[in-house]
């Protein structure tokens, strides 16, 4: 199942609304829906946030999520939106303490396992992987990086990713269609034709 | 290449492709659909790590009042767990291993908690390994720190307390398995798992077998299954070192 709601047909949102009423009363079948319904989405925007840190990130979101769990409020989307938060906090965090200290860069790449360039450059675009397209979008300016994430990826609507950036919507939207369109101009093709360069995560400098 | 000339993009179709009701195959609806593509098994690697800190937060909301959990505490858990593997490995079996890990994970990580039972483990991020170890726990008192030692359990009483269990080894062996698997070691290297695969019919079934272990040896010892989600977590001494950052009923008030 995609990790974004508007992906997987049907509403599962209703589901995920259900599931973490369960999973709050204590049921634990209805936590690990949760889990596989949420972290796949979270986990993607962390990695275009951190980088190769993400899955670190993502363990100390899950941890403060479990924690607060009982007090959240709020339905599935409500839910997605407040582990999206957590989990910028909790990058924001991580890249703050990163800027402290000198740190190797790693790439996209290396984290998600990806085929090598040239092996990229033969693949149909219909096999874009996902951890490609994710490359992608982590070379975007953040903002828009984050609000094509957040609205794409971890399924939020405008509103709900505003509330996570502390942005207004119609700053969340706006900075999504930039996104979109640096996107479709340098996008697969620039994915496919370059050699050379290399991607990487946003550096602790970005980050205000 | 399949399109060299996506469609124009204006609002209403970038709506489309970030919401996947996109009908189109430009690239760039290709590129949205492969970030959202179907999730990996890699990427839901944490699961387990995350249920076991689910179930501790439900069994042990008292380990989340005045107990500073912030990212940095996960940190002294993984060395709590580690020690935990290192004393399995060093006894190597099952009960023995128990007492030991009992013993060794009191020290590094439990400033702050309140100490109910000597086996009371260092949950500072709630794991419940420590917790699904004892019986009889009684609630935890309204003041930690003065009802602290005046916990009944017997130290290092710890096999006796699992007249309704398997086997204490297997406890210990799953204690030591589930925390070695949130610090992503390498559980399997130790002979003495060997047990654990046995039981649980097969090295992937571990997990399984483990949590719903733990669960049901940990169900007739709580007093009140409603106990578990009563107190609130977000306690007034929660976060007395900073403002929330992340309200809990949603991200309205996110500021960031």
């Amino acid at each position: 199942m995609s990790p974004a709601r508007h992906a997987a047909g049907g509403d599962p949102d209703t589901s995920l609304t259900r599931a973490v009423a369960a999973a709050q009363r204590g049921d634990d079948a209805a936590f690990t829906q949760v889990y596989r319904a949420v972290q796949p989405g979270l986990l993607r925007y962390l990695t275009v946030l951190v980088g190769p840190d993400g899955e670190d990130v993502a363990s100390e979101t899950w941890a403060q999520v479990c924690r607060d769990f009982s007090g959240f409020q709020g339905d599935g989307d409500g839910f997605r939106a407040w582990t999206a938060t957590i989990g910028r906090h909790r990058a924001m965090d991580h890249l703050r303490a990163r800027a402290r200290r000198p740190v190797a860069v790693t790439t996209l790449d290396e984290l998600m396992a990806l085929p090598a360039r040239d092996d990229t450059a033969g693949l149909a675009l219909e096999s874009l992987s996902t951890a490609a397209a994710l490359r992608l979008i982590a070379e975007l300016p953040r903002d828009q990086a984050e609000a094509v994430m957040l609205r794409a990826v971890v399924g939020l609507d405008a509103n709900a990713a505003g509330r996570v950036l502390g942005k207004r919507a119609g700053a969340v939207r706006t900075a999504a269609y930039r996104g979109l369109r640096r996107l479709a101009e340098q996008g697969a093709g620039n994915l496919v034709d370059r050699t050379s360069d290399r991607s990487r995560p946003f550096d602790a400098e970005t980050v205000r | 290449m399949t399109t060299r000339q996506p469609p124009p993009l204006n609002r209403a179709n970038a709506e489309a492709i970030l919401t996947g009701t996109a009908t189109e195959r430009s690239e760039l609806a290709q590129i949205i659909a492969a970030a959202r593509g179907s999730a990996t098994s890699a990427e839901l690697a944490g699961e387990a790590a995350a249920m076991i800190r689910f179930q501790a937060a439900r069994l042990e909301p008292a380990a989340a009042h005045g107990v500073t959990v912030r990212k940095r505490m996960s940190d002294k858990l993984l060395a709590a767990k580690v020690g935990i593997a290192a004393a399995l490995a060093a006894a190597a079996t099952g009960g023995v291993a128990l007492a030991a890990a009992a013993h060794t994970q009191t020290e590094p990580a439990h400033h702050a908690l309140p100490a109910s039972t000597s086996v009371a483990a260092p949950s500072h991020d709630g794991t419940p390994t420590p917790r699904a170890t004892r019986a009889a726990v009684p609630p935890p008192p309204p003041s930690h720190a003065a009802a602290a030692p005046a916990a009944p359990t017997t130290p290092g009483g710890v096999g006796s307390h699992f007249s309704a269990s398997p086997s204490p080894s297997l406890h210990g062996l799953c204690i030591a398995y589930l925390a070695n698997e949130i610090t992503g070691g390498k559980r399997m290297d130790n002979p003495a798992f060997g047990a654990l695969v046995t039981a649980a019919g097969g090295k992937n079934k571990i997990t399984i077998y483990c949590l719903t272990l733990l669960r049901a040896d940990r169900q007739p010892t709580r007093p009140a299954r409603s106990d578990s989600i009563g107190p609130p977590i977000l306690s007034p001494g929660h976060r007395l070192s900073g403002p929330p950052d992340v309200p809990p009923s949603g991200p309205e008030g996110d500021q960031s």
